[in-house]
Protein backbone atom coordinates (compact mmCIF):
# COMPACT_ATOMS: atom_id res chain seq x y z
CA UNK A 1 0.00 0.00 0.00
CA UNK A 2 2.54 2.20 1.01
CA UNK A 3 4.48 1.93 -2.26
CA UNK A 4 1.73 2.71 -4.08
CA UNK A 5 1.16 6.37 -2.37
CA UNK A 6 3.84 7.59 -4.22
CA UNK A 7 2.98 7.15 -7.77
CA UNK A 8 -0.54 8.00 -6.66
CA UNK A 9 0.63 11.50 -4.82
CA UNK A 10 2.80 12.36 -7.80
CA UNK A 11 0.27 11.32 -10.44
CA UNK A 12 -2.28 13.62 -8.66
CA UNK A 13 0.54 16.72 -8.59
CA UNK A 14 0.70 15.74 -12.60
CA UNK A 15 -2.70 16.21 -13.21
CA UNK A 16 -3.77 19.28 -11.25
CA UNK A 17 -0.73 21.35 -13.18
CA UNK A 18 -2.93 21.28 -16.58
CA UNK A 19 -5.29 22.71 -14.48
CA UNK A 20 -3.69 24.92 -12.43
CA UNK A 21 -4.01 28.07 -14.44
CA UNK A 22 -7.43 28.21 -14.73
CA UNK A 23 -6.84 29.00 -11.12
CA UNK A 24 -4.30 31.90 -11.72
CA UNK A 25 -6.66 35.08 -11.88
CA UNK A 26 -6.85 36.08 -15.83
CA UNK A 27 -5.34 39.20 -15.45
CA UNK A 28 -2.02 37.33 -14.45
CA UNK A 29 -2.51 34.64 -17.11
CA UNK A 30 -3.08 37.17 -20.30
CA UNK A 31 0.11 39.37 -19.15
CA UNK A 32 3.41 38.78 -20.15
CA UNK A 33 4.61 36.57 -16.83
CA UNK A 34 4.72 33.08 -17.62
CA UNK A 35 4.20 30.96 -14.48
CA UNK A 36 4.67 27.43 -14.52
CA UNK A 37 4.05 24.85 -11.95
CA UNK A 38 6.34 22.33 -10.89
CA UNK A 39 4.55 20.45 -8.42
CA UNK A 40 5.49 17.20 -9.11
CA UNK A 41 9.55 18.79 -8.78
CA UNK A 42 8.28 20.04 -6.01
CA UNK A 43 7.32 16.98 -4.52
CA UNK A 44 10.32 14.71 -5.22
CA UNK A 45 12.39 17.32 -3.91
CA UNK A 46 11.32 16.54 -0.67
CA UNK A 47 11.17 12.99 -1.25
CA UNK A 48 14.46 13.38 -2.34
CA UNK A 49 15.72 15.21 0.79
CA UNK A 50 13.41 13.25 3.29
CA UNK A 51 12.97 9.80 1.98
CA UNK A 52 15.80 9.16 -0.07
CA UNK A 53 18.56 8.14 2.13
CA UNK A 54 22.37 8.49 1.01
CA UNK A 55 22.56 5.38 -0.47
CA UNK A 56 18.79 5.10 -2.21
CA UNK A 57 17.86 6.75 -5.52
CA UNK A 58 13.83 6.58 -5.22
CA UNK A 59 13.14 10.55 -6.24
CA UNK A 60 15.71 10.24 -9.21
CA UNK A 61 13.68 6.94 -10.55
CA UNK A 62 10.40 8.58 -10.31
CA UNK A 63 11.94 11.98 -11.88
CA UNK A 64 12.84 9.77 -15.00
CA UNK A 65 8.92 8.06 -14.76
CA UNK A 66 7.17 11.17 -13.66
CA UNK A 67 9.35 13.49 -16.63
CA UNK A 68 8.87 11.06 -19.55
CA UNK A 69 4.75 11.34 -18.42
CA UNK A 70 5.14 15.08 -18.07
CA UNK A 71 6.61 15.17 -21.66
CA UNK A 72 3.82 12.71 -23.25
CA UNK A 73 0.86 14.27 -22.07
CA UNK A 74 1.70 18.16 -21.65
CA UNK A 75 4.58 19.19 -24.15
CA UNK A 76 4.27 16.59 -27.12
CA UNK A 77 8.42 16.67 -26.86
CA UNK A 78 9.70 13.37 -25.30
CA UNK A 79 12.92 13.16 -23.10
CA UNK A 80 13.14 16.97 -22.25
CA UNK A 81 11.26 17.12 -18.71
CA UNK A 82 12.75 13.07 -18.61
CA UNK A 83 15.88 14.56 -18.45
CA UNK A 84 15.84 17.64 -16.60
CA UNK A 85 13.75 16.61 -13.67
CA UNK A 86 16.34 13.45 -12.72
CA UNK A 87 19.33 15.65 -13.61
CA UNK A 88 18.11 18.70 -10.83
CA UNK A 89 16.98 15.47 -8.27
CA UNK A 90 20.78 14.34 -8.45
CA UNK A 91 21.61 18.05 -7.41
CA UNK A 92 19.51 17.63 -4.90
CA UNK A 93 21.02 14.21 -3.76
CA UNK A 94 24.04 16.03 -3.63
CA UNK A 95 23.17 19.20 -1.73
CA UNK A 96 21.33 17.41 0.94
CA UNK A 97 24.29 15.36 2.36
CA UNK A 98 26.40 18.82 2.82
CA UNK A 99 23.34 21.45 4.44
CA UNK A 100 20.82 20.71 7.37
CA UNK A 101 17.27 20.01 6.46
CA UNK A 102 15.14 22.48 7.81
CA UNK A 103 12.42 24.65 5.96
CA UNK A 104 15.03 27.98 5.45
CA UNK A 105 17.30 25.11 3.89
CA UNK A 106 14.53 23.27 1.55
CA UNK A 107 13.76 26.41 -0.10
CA UNK A 108 17.07 27.27 -0.76
CA UNK A 109 17.54 23.84 -2.44
CA UNK A 110 14.25 24.57 -4.42
CA UNK A 111 15.07 27.70 -5.71
CA UNK A 112 18.46 26.12 -7.18
CA UNK A 113 16.73 23.67 -8.60
CA UNK A 114 14.01 25.39 -10.17
CA UNK A 115 16.71 27.34 -11.53
CA UNK A 116 18.59 24.64 -13.02
CA UNK A 117 15.18 22.96 -14.40
CA UNK A 118 14.35 26.09 -15.61
CA UNK A 119 17.72 26.55 -17.68
CA UNK A 120 18.00 23.49 -18.61
CA UNK A 121 14.47 23.65 -20.13
CA UNK A 122 15.45 26.79 -21.94
CA UNK A 123 18.90 25.14 -23.41
CA UNK A 124 16.88 22.20 -24.64
CA UNK A 125 14.42 24.05 -25.87
CA UNK A 126 15.99 26.29 -27.58
CA UNK A 127 18.25 24.43 -29.28
CA UNK A 128 15.24 22.44 -30.57
CA UNK A 129 13.85 25.33 -31.70
CA UNK A 130 10.83 25.69 -30.26
CA UNK A 131 11.27 29.10 -28.46
CA UNK A 132 13.38 32.07 -29.44
CA UNK A 133 13.57 34.31 -26.53
CA UNK A 134 16.25 36.87 -24.90
CA UNK A 135 17.66 35.70 -21.63
CA UNK A 136 16.56 39.03 -20.08
CA UNK A 137 13.19 38.77 -21.08
CA UNK A 138 13.45 35.06 -19.53
CA UNK A 139 14.89 35.56 -16.51
CA UNK A 140 11.93 38.64 -15.54
CA UNK A 141 9.07 37.01 -17.15
CA UNK A 142 9.26 33.53 -16.57
CA UNK A 143 12.32 32.60 -14.30
CA UNK A 144 11.32 34.99 -11.62
CA UNK A 145 7.81 34.46 -11.19
CA UNK A 146 7.79 30.79 -11.19
CA UNK A 147 10.60 30.43 -8.36
CA UNK A 148 8.36 33.14 -5.97
CA UNK A 149 4.74 31.00 -7.09
CA UNK A 150 6.40 27.48 -6.31
CA UNK A 151 8.46 28.38 -3.63
CA UNK A 152 4.76 29.22 -2.22
CA UNK A 153 3.48 26.08 -3.37
CA UNK A 154 6.43 24.33 -1.26
CA UNK A 155 5.77 25.62 1.91
CA UNK A 156 2.20 24.11 2.42
CA UNK A 157 3.68 20.98 1.05
CA UNK A 158 6.73 21.17 3.27
CA UNK A 159 4.38 20.94 6.81
CA UNK A 160 2.14 18.31 5.59
CA UNK A 161 4.32 16.25 4.06
CA UNK A 162 8.09 16.26 5.97
CA UNK A 163 7.11 14.15 8.74
CA UNK A 164 4.84 11.49 7.10
CA UNK A 165 8.30 11.25 4.63
CA UNK A 166 10.67 10.83 7.27
CA UNK A 167 8.09 8.13 9.00
CA UNK A 168 7.67 6.22 5.94
CA UNK A 169 11.78 6.38 4.98
CA UNK A 170 12.67 5.13 8.65
CA UNK A 171 10.12 2.11 8.12
CA UNK A 172 10.51 0.91 5.00
CA UNK A 173 14.27 2.26 4.04
CA UNK A 174 15.66 1.99 7.54
CA UNK A 175 16.07 -1.40 7.68
CA UNK B 1 34.85 6.99 -4.69
CA UNK B 2 35.84 7.55 -8.23
CA UNK B 3 34.10 4.48 -8.95
CA UNK B 4 30.81 6.56 -8.06
CA UNK B 5 31.89 9.16 -10.17
CA UNK B 6 32.51 7.09 -13.06
CA UNK B 7 29.48 5.65 -12.79
CA UNK B 8 27.59 8.81 -12.66
CA UNK B 9 29.32 10.04 -15.33
CA UNK B 10 28.07 7.09 -17.44
CA UNK B 11 24.79 7.48 -16.20
CA UNK B 12 24.78 11.39 -17.57
CA UNK B 13 26.29 10.33 -20.96
CA UNK B 14 23.32 8.00 -21.31
CA UNK B 15 20.33 10.20 -20.39
CA UNK B 16 21.62 12.71 -22.64
CA UNK B 17 22.22 10.27 -25.38
CA UNK B 18 18.32 9.36 -24.43
CA UNK B 19 17.51 12.79 -24.71
CA UNK B 20 18.62 13.60 -28.15
CA UNK B 21 16.93 10.32 -29.47
CA UNK B 22 13.82 10.97 -27.88
CA UNK B 23 13.98 14.79 -28.80
CA UNK B 24 14.83 13.73 -32.39
CA UNK B 25 12.06 11.37 -32.27
CA UNK B 26 9.11 13.28 -31.06
CA UNK B 27 10.15 16.59 -33.71
CA UNK B 28 10.15 14.04 -37.35
CA UNK B 29 6.74 14.88 -38.65
CA UNK B 30 5.40 11.73 -36.99
CA UNK B 31 1.51 11.62 -38.45
CA UNK B 32 0.41 9.56 -35.63
CA UNK B 33 1.34 8.86 -32.06
CA UNK B 34 2.47 5.76 -31.00
CA UNK B 35 0.28 3.17 -28.95
CA UNK B 36 1.78 3.58 -25.48
CA UNK B 37 1.94 7.20 -25.88
CA UNK B 38 -1.65 7.13 -26.86
CA UNK B 39 -2.59 5.17 -23.66
CA UNK B 40 -1.11 7.49 -21.51
CA UNK B 41 -2.98 10.56 -22.90
CA UNK B 42 -6.34 8.56 -22.78
CA UNK B 43 -5.51 7.28 -18.87
CA UNK B 44 -4.60 10.84 -18.33
CA UNK B 45 -7.25 12.43 -19.90
CA UNK B 46 -9.56 10.10 -17.75
CA UNK B 47 -8.98 11.47 -14.62
CA UNK B 48 -8.74 15.03 -15.95
CA UNK B 49 -11.97 14.88 -16.85
CA UNK B 50 -12.62 13.53 -13.41
CA UNK B 51 -10.80 16.72 -11.30
CA UNK B 52 -11.67 19.47 -13.76
CA UNK B 53 -15.33 19.39 -14.10
CA UNK B 54 -15.30 20.34 -9.98
CA UNK B 55 -13.02 22.65 -10.38
CA UNK B 56 -14.80 24.15 -13.14
CA UNK B 57 -17.64 24.44 -11.22
CA UNK B 58 -16.01 26.79 -8.71
CA UNK B 59 -14.56 28.64 -10.81
CA UNK B 60 -17.59 29.19 -12.33
CA UNK B 61 -19.48 30.54 -9.45
CA UNK B 62 -16.55 32.18 -8.21
CA UNK B 63 -16.73 34.28 -11.58
CA UNK B 64 -20.69 34.80 -11.81
CA UNK B 65 -20.39 37.12 -8.56
CA UNK B 66 -18.56 38.79 -10.13
CA UNK B 67 -21.24 38.93 -13.59
CA UNK B 68 -23.83 39.56 -11.29
CA UNK B 69 -22.08 43.35 -11.11
CA UNK B 70 -22.15 43.60 -14.53
CA UNK B 71 -25.43 41.89 -15.73
CA UNK B 72 -28.23 45.62 -15.33
CA UNK B 73 -25.58 47.19 -17.95
CA UNK B 74 -24.89 44.17 -20.58
CA UNK B 75 -28.54 43.02 -20.30
CA UNK B 76 -29.62 46.81 -21.82
CA UNK B 77 -27.11 46.77 -24.32
CA UNK B 78 -28.01 42.73 -25.15
CA UNK B 79 -31.89 44.38 -25.50
CA UNK B 80 -30.72 46.26 -28.31
CA UNK B 81 -28.94 43.96 -30.22
CA UNK B 82 -31.79 41.38 -29.83
CA UNK B 83 -34.02 44.06 -31.77
CA UNK B 84 -31.59 44.45 -34.38
CA UNK B 85 -30.91 40.35 -34.82
CA UNK B 86 -34.72 39.98 -35.23
CA UNK B 87 -34.78 41.21 -38.65
CA UNK B 88 -30.97 39.83 -39.24
CA UNK B 89 -32.54 36.30 -38.68
CA UNK B 90 -35.28 37.17 -41.05
CA UNK B 91 -32.91 38.28 -43.87
CA UNK B 92 -30.17 35.45 -42.96
CA UNK B 93 -33.42 32.90 -43.33
CA UNK B 94 -34.24 33.93 -46.52
CA UNK B 95 -30.67 34.39 -47.41
CA UNK B 96 -30.19 30.75 -46.95
CA UNK B 97 -33.09 29.46 -48.64
CA UNK B 98 -31.62 31.16 -51.92
CA UNK B 99 -28.42 29.97 -51.43
CA UNK B 100 -30.17 26.24 -51.34
CA UNK B 101 -31.74 26.76 -54.08
CA UNK B 102 -28.94 27.98 -56.21
CA UNK B 103 -26.95 25.65 -55.49
CA UNK B 104 -29.24 23.19 -56.22
CA UNK B 105 -29.32 24.68 -59.48
CA UNK B 106 -25.78 24.39 -59.96
CA UNK B 107 -25.40 21.15 -58.50
CA UNK B 108 -22.78 21.86 -55.56
CA UNK B 109 -24.19 19.81 -52.38
CA UNK B 110 -20.53 20.66 -50.09
CA UNK B 111 -19.42 24.33 -50.18
CA UNK B 112 -16.01 24.92 -48.15
CA UNK B 113 -18.09 26.85 -45.69
CA UNK B 114 -20.26 23.88 -44.10
CA UNK B 115 -18.27 21.94 -41.26
CA UNK B 116 -19.05 19.34 -39.32
CA UNK B 117 -18.77 20.24 -35.69
CA UNK B 118 -17.44 18.21 -32.73
CA UNK B 119 -18.24 19.82 -29.57
CA UNK B 120 -15.46 19.19 -26.66
CA UNK B 121 -14.67 20.13 -23.21
CA UNK B 122 -11.26 21.68 -22.40
CA UNK B 123 -9.73 19.22 -19.99
CA UNK B 124 -5.97 20.73 -19.49
CA UNK B 125 -3.96 23.32 -20.41
CA UNK B 126 0.04 22.50 -20.84
CA UNK B 127 1.94 24.37 -17.90
CA UNK B 128 4.91 24.38 -20.00
CA UNK B 129 3.47 27.93 -21.10
CA UNK B 130 5.88 28.02 -24.01
CA UNK B 131 4.64 25.76 -26.16
CA UNK B 132 0.64 27.05 -25.73
CA UNK B 133 -1.22 23.58 -26.34
CA UNK B 134 -4.78 22.81 -24.62
CA UNK B 135 -5.99 18.92 -24.37
CA UNK B 136 -9.63 18.51 -25.19
CA UNK B 137 -12.10 15.42 -23.83
CA UNK B 138 -12.96 14.48 -27.65
CA UNK B 139 -10.33 11.69 -29.60
CA UNK B 140 -10.50 9.94 -32.56
CA UNK B 141 -13.50 7.86 -31.14
CA UNK B 142 -15.24 11.45 -31.79
CA UNK B 143 -13.83 11.81 -34.84
CA UNK B 144 -11.22 14.39 -34.19
CA UNK B 145 -8.66 13.93 -36.84
CA UNK B 146 -5.23 15.64 -36.86
CA UNK B 147 -4.78 19.27 -38.80
CA UNK B 148 -8.53 19.64 -37.55
CA UNK B 149 -9.91 23.79 -36.80
CA UNK B 150 -10.50 24.33 -33.54
CA UNK B 151 -12.80 27.38 -32.28
CA UNK B 152 -15.01 28.86 -29.56
CA UNK B 153 -18.13 30.94 -30.14
CA UNK B 154 -15.88 34.22 -30.53
CA UNK B 155 -13.70 32.64 -33.14
CA UNK B 156 -10.41 30.58 -34.46
CA UNK B 157 -8.26 29.10 -31.56
CA UNK B 158 -5.96 26.31 -32.80
CA UNK B 159 -5.26 23.13 -34.71
CA UNK B 160 -5.64 19.39 -33.26
CA UNK B 161 -1.64 18.35 -33.48
CA UNK B 162 -2.21 15.02 -32.28
CA UNK B 163 -4.57 13.18 -31.35
CA UNK B 164 -5.30 9.72 -28.73
CA UNK B 165 -8.86 7.75 -28.78
CA UNK B 166 -10.31 9.56 -25.85
CA UNK B 167 -8.23 13.03 -26.38
CA UNK B 168 -6.65 15.33 -28.19
CA UNK B 169 -4.23 18.02 -28.03
CA UNK B 170 -4.75 21.43 -30.35
CA UNK B 171 -2.15 23.89 -30.38
CA UNK B 172 -2.82 27.24 -30.04
CA UNK B 173 -2.65 30.15 -32.68
CA UNK B 174 -0.46 31.85 -30.21
CA UNK B 175 1.51 29.23 -30.37
CA UNK B 176 1.48 29.24 -34.31
CA UNK B 177 5.06 29.03 -35.99
CA UNK B 178 6.43 29.44 -39.56
CA UNK B 179 5.54 25.47 -39.94
CA UNK B 180 2.23 25.98 -38.60
CA UNK B 181 0.86 29.21 -41.06
CA UNK B 182 -3.13 29.29 -41.50
CA UNK B 183 -4.29 30.69 -44.76
CA UNK B 184 -6.64 33.89 -44.03
CA UNK B 185 -8.42 36.33 -45.88
CA UNK B 186 -9.90 39.77 -45.62
CA UNK B 187 -13.38 39.33 -46.94
CA UNK B 188 -14.41 42.14 -49.40
CA UNK B 189 -17.39 43.05 -51.59
CA UNK B 190 -17.12 43.07 -55.05
CA UNK B 191 -14.78 39.68 -54.69
CA UNK B 192 -11.66 41.93 -53.62
CA UNK B 193 -10.89 39.32 -51.15
CA UNK B 194 -7.04 40.00 -49.45
CA UNK B 195 -5.77 37.01 -49.58
CA UNK B 196 -2.52 36.36 -46.98
CA UNK B 197 -0.99 34.15 -44.44
CA UNK B 198 -1.06 34.01 -40.55
CA UNK B 199 2.59 33.65 -39.71
CA UNK B 200 2.94 33.62 -36.38
CA UNK B 201 2.47 35.58 -33.17
CA UNK B 202 4.15 38.58 -32.04
CA UNK B 203 4.27 38.64 -28.15
CA UNK B 204 5.30 42.24 -27.85
CA UNK B 205 2.19 43.62 -29.55
CA UNK B 206 0.07 40.44 -28.68
CA UNK B 207 -1.24 40.15 -32.26
CA UNK B 208 -0.58 37.52 -35.28
CA UNK B 209 1.31 38.10 -37.69
CA UNK B 210 -0.84 38.80 -41.11
CA UNK B 211 1.20 39.16 -44.09
CA UNK B 212 -0.50 39.73 -47.03
CA UNK B 213 0.80 37.56 -50.25
CA UNK B 214 -1.86 39.40 -52.80
CA UNK B 215 -2.21 42.89 -53.12
CA UNK B 216 -5.45 44.21 -53.62
CA UNK B 217 -6.23 47.90 -55.11
CA UNK B 218 -7.85 49.20 -51.77
CA UNK B 219 -5.82 49.74 -48.99
CA UNK B 220 -6.46 48.03 -45.49
CA UNK B 221 -8.02 49.72 -42.70
CA UNK B 222 -7.91 48.82 -38.96
CA UNK B 223 -10.81 47.05 -37.48
CA UNK B 224 -11.32 44.79 -40.35
CA UNK B 225 -12.53 41.17 -39.56
CA UNK B 226 -10.14 38.58 -40.46
CA UNK B 227 -11.64 34.98 -41.48
CA UNK B 228 -10.05 31.88 -42.51
CA UNK B 229 -9.96 31.09 -45.86
CA UNK B 230 -10.26 26.89 -47.57
CA UNK B 231 -6.83 28.11 -50.19
CA UNK B 232 -4.74 26.06 -47.30
CA UNK B 233 -6.73 23.04 -47.43
CA UNK B 234 -6.95 22.52 -44.31
CA UNK B 235 -9.44 24.71 -42.63
CA UNK B 236 -13.53 25.31 -43.65
CA UNK B 237 -14.12 29.23 -45.11
CA UNK B 238 -15.04 31.88 -42.93
CA UNK B 239 -14.32 31.11 -39.25
CA UNK B 240 -13.89 34.56 -37.91
CA UNK B 241 -9.88 34.80 -36.81
CA UNK B 242 -9.25 38.35 -35.53
CA UNK B 243 -9.65 42.28 -36.42
CA UNK B 244 -6.99 44.16 -37.23
CA UNK B 245 -5.18 45.78 -35.34
CA UNK B 246 -2.21 47.46 -37.01
CA UNK B 247 -0.38 47.58 -40.17
CA UNK B 248 3.07 47.63 -41.26
CA UNK B 249 4.76 47.50 -44.34
CA UNK B 250 7.19 44.55 -44.62
CA UNK B 251 10.77 44.47 -44.16
CA UNK B 252 11.16 44.91 -48.08
CA UNK B 253 8.20 47.40 -48.38
CA UNK B 254 6.66 44.99 -51.15
CA UNK B 255 3.59 43.32 -48.96
CA UNK B 256 2.08 44.21 -46.29
CA UNK B 257 1.78 42.92 -42.63
CA UNK B 258 -0.70 43.39 -40.25
CA UNK B 259 -0.89 42.72 -37.02
CA UNK B 260 -4.17 41.27 -35.92
CA UNK B 261 -5.63 40.68 -32.50
CA UNK B 262 -7.28 37.43 -32.10
CA UNK B 263 -11.41 37.00 -32.00
CA UNK B 264 -11.69 34.39 -28.71
CA UNK B 265 -10.22 34.67 -25.68
CA UNK B 266 -6.89 32.46 -25.69
CA UNK B 267 -6.78 32.34 -21.76
CA UNK B 268 -10.31 31.63 -20.77
CA UNK B 269 -11.47 28.87 -22.55
CA UNK B 270 -13.73 26.15 -22.02
CA UNK B 271 -16.10 24.84 -24.18
CA UNK B 272 -14.52 24.54 -27.91
CA UNK B 273 -15.55 23.24 -30.95
CA UNK B 274 -13.52 21.02 -33.47
CA UNK B 275 -14.71 21.72 -36.88
CA UNK B 276 -13.90 19.40 -40.00
CA UNK B 277 -14.50 20.76 -43.25
CA UNK B 278 -17.01 18.76 -44.89
CA UNK B 279 -15.60 19.78 -48.02
CA UNK B 280 -13.25 16.27 -49.05
CA UNK B 281 -9.51 17.83 -49.24
CA UNK B 282 -7.51 16.19 -51.92
CA UNK B 283 -5.63 14.21 -48.48
CA UNK B 284 -9.09 12.94 -48.17
CA UNK B 285 -9.84 11.54 -51.74
CA UNK B 286 -6.89 10.27 -52.20
CA UNK B 287 -6.23 8.38 -48.98
CA UNK B 288 -9.82 7.23 -49.99
CA UNK B 289 -8.19 6.09 -53.37
CA UNK B 290 -5.69 4.25 -51.74
CA UNK B 291 -8.36 1.98 -49.12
Amino acid sequence: MKRIIFPFILFFLLVCEGIALDLLPSSLTSSEILIIPHWVLIFLILMAMFYDTNETFYAIIYGVIFGLLIDVVYTGVLGVYMFAYPFTLYIVHILKRLLQTNLSMTIIITIVSIFVTELLLLLIFSIVGVVEISKAHFFVHRLLPTILANILFLIPIYLLSTKKLMKWSSEQLGK
Amino acid sequence: MSFFRKKSLFILLIGIILLVVLVGYSLTSRDKLSAPEKFLMDSVGWMQNLIHQPVTFFVDTFHSFDDIKNTYNENKILREKLAEYKTLIYEVQEMEKENEELRKTLDIVDSPRDFEPVLANVISRSPERWLEQITINRGTKHGVRKNMAVMTVDGMIGKVTSESNLTSTVQLITGFDQLNRISAKISREDSDNIFGLIEGYDKEKEALIFRIIEQSDKDLKEDELVVSSNMGGLFPDGLPIGTIKEINPDQYGLTKIAYVEPAANMYEINQVIVVNRALETTDNIEEDEEE
